[in-house]
């Protein structure tokens, strides 16, 4: 059987105990991306929810990162140069009035 | 910004009719493509290839072989693949990309660059809580969204991804703001998938913390 060792606590002082085979709020906040991907291992991925049901820290460290991501996918994608476009679009040209419409 | 019908549900929604009318040479239809994806192509290029001009180089002759092929293309993997595929073998011909592979794993914490946040937030080792936050972190759902959605916020994260390596940069960019799925990011960056998600996790960690530094400083 394995013990579980939890020096963070909702309300009160940190406990006095070090953690054995739980995950400290240091190691958590590495992980954060494996556990968004569906990546860790199910015994990482135990340990990952019991601390975060137990961390008010780590939630919250939780919550910024789904909103950095979210805050990321919000930002619009830049227009495409204008000059790399009239280039483009010349290329395009090119090729209709070019050999190329063989087939 | 023009609404692309894209934007919802399949992403590839509308692809074929697009390549059934740049095959009848329509030039807005090329237009709307080269919309969609020239910038994510500059992008994954610079991963490869260093400086941006090259990069845009490594773009525009794959916007040619495009042409070139399209009578090839069959439609059995989607476009974007295809597209990509030409982009990463004419990037890879080009590119000066070192070893930038990340041999390590953060979640073993022998990460080069360090711990994602810094240790100064956790009880040291050799006290009680070692390892637990030393400051809890703010709490960002009690900020009203117009502060979050303000134009201050969004050059905030630009200049943060801009900071980040090639790397990183490609592999958050196509992932959290193109929707990229990790596997797809894997392949044409040719990265392990381990790799990836190091990328992705450092690069996210840097733009939260720029957040976090803004946010407190504005607030
Ligand atoms: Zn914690």
């Amino acid at each position: 059987m394995r013990k579980f060792g939890w020096p963070w606590k909702r309300t009160s002082a940190p406990a006095a105990s070090a953690p054995e085979q739980g995950l400290t709020c240091q190691e958590l906040v590495e992980l954060v991306t494996a556990y968004f991907d569906g990546a860790l291992t199910p015994f990482d991925r135990a340990r990952f929810d019991t601390h975060l049901s137990l961390c008010d820290g780590c939630t919250r460290y939780l919550a910024q990162f789904r909103q950095t991501i979210q805050l990321t996918g919000a930002l619009r994608e830049d227009d495409v140069p204008e000059e790399a476009k009239e280039r483009l679009l010349g290329a395009f040209r090119g090729w209709t009035s070019g050999g190329d419409a063989t087939k | 910004m023009s609404p692309s019908p894209s934007a919802q549900g399949d992403p590839h929604a509308g692809e074929a009719e697009l390549i059934a009318r740049i095959r009848q040479r329509d030039e807005g239809a090329f237009a709307e493509l080269v919309d969609r994806y020239h910038l994510q192509m500059v992008r994954v290029a610079q991963s490869f290839v260093r400086d941006h001009e090259t990069a845009e180089e490594v773009a525009q002759e794959t916007w040619l072989g495009f042409l070139k092929g399209l009578d090839r293309f069959e439609g059995r993997s989607s476009l974007k693949t295809w597209l990509f595929g030409i982009l990463a073998n004419i990037a890879r011909t080009r590119g000066v990309r070192e070893n930038r592979s990340v041999p390590f794993s953060a979640i073993q914490g022998d990460d080069p660059e360090g711990p994602t946040v810094a240790a100064d937030r956790f009880f040291p080792a050799g006290h009680p809580s070692a390892g637990a936050w030393s400051s809890i972190p703010d709490d960002w759902e009690a900020i009203p969204e117009h502060r979050l959605l303000a134009n201050e916020t969004r050059a905030t994260i630009d200049s943060a991804i801009a900071g980040l390596s090639d790397l990183q940069r490609a592999v958050i960019e196509l992932r959290d703001i193109a929707g990229w799925s990790s596997e797809e990011v894997c392949n044409v960056l040719s990265i392990s998938e381990t790799n990836q998600r190091v990328l992705l996790h450092r690069a996210r960690a840097k733009v939260r913390l720029a957040l976090e530094t803004y946010l407190r400083a504005s607030g």
